[in-house]
């Protein structure tokens, strides 16, 4: 599978990224949330595991601007935080088209598995 | 969203799985291959080590628990170099032990990091 990873922390996209492709998959990384906008534009790839809480443009205002500009529907954004955030706000993220919610830390095998099986999987708030 | 010094834990605990986990799948490689990787994952750790955590308030249990989750995965990696370079998994070339020696100073020293950092 092809997998977008976006986190302002580098540390974790590039193990993520790194451990992704041990497991076979491809990867491609943004630390930036305008840059990593575009990249989800492009759907150039199969799943998304997007980080919450970026400097200047987080994981949210990425997940609005792609509703607003309904470019939202039939993509696999997993939201990826550390982040304390509520169920209520974790839903809304849902309901504007993010497909779930994965807490940090997460074992990568547990996260490898879910994004492998991401086609079976209901959209639902967080693990 | 503001980082607090929960969110830098949790980011840090999620580095230290990956790292343990790739550590592991390494074990599992050929000899050429494990070298790869090992190559790959020294760049990885150097950057880490050049990017210290903010400053953030944290307990002296919770430091000490991290300081242990970072110093854990070092152990079997360094002894797998160190059975690479005495020739355990087959001789190298001499190329091959320049690199392997190069990822063990690098250890060493992101061990030592570590330590001053804690």
């Amino acid at each position: 599978m092809k997998v977008l990873i976006i986190d302002d922390n580098r540390d974790i996209t590039d193990m993520l990224s790194k451990y992704l492709k041990m497991s076979g998959h491809d990867c491609a990384t943004s630390n930036d949330g305008r840059n990593a906008l575009s990249m989800i534009e492009s759907r150039n790839h199969d799943v998304v595991l997007l980080d919450l809480s970026m400097p200047d443009f987080s994981g949210i205002d990425i997940i609005d601007s792609l509703a607003e500009k309904d470019k939202i529907s039939n993509q696999k954004i997993i939201v990826f935080t550390a982040s304390s955030v509520s169920k209520s706000e974790i839903d809304e993220l849902i309901k504007k088209g993010a497909h779930s919610c994965l807490k940090k830390p997460i074992d990568p095998d547990e996260l490898v598995m879910y994004v492998e099986n991401i086609n079976g999987q209901k959209s639902q708030a967080c693990h | 969203m503001d980082k607090n010094p929960k969110h830098a834990i949790k980011e840090l605990q999620q580095v230290n799985l990956l790292l343990n986990k790739i550590a592991e799948k390494i074990e599992t490689k050929s000899s050429e291959h494990k070298i790869n990787e090992l190559e790959q994952v020294n760049v990885l750790a150097k950057k880490i080590l050049n990017n210290p955590p903010p400053d953030t308030k944290i307990s002296p249990i919770v430091l000490e628990k991290i300081h242990n989750d970072l110093k854990t995965p070092l152990t079997p990696v360094k002894a797998y170099v160190q059975l690479l370079l005495s020739d355990n998994f087959g001789k190298m070339t001499d190329s091959q032990k320049e690199k392997m020696r190069s990822i063990s100073e690098n250890l060493d020293e992101l061990e030592s990091a570590i330590q001053r950092l804690f």
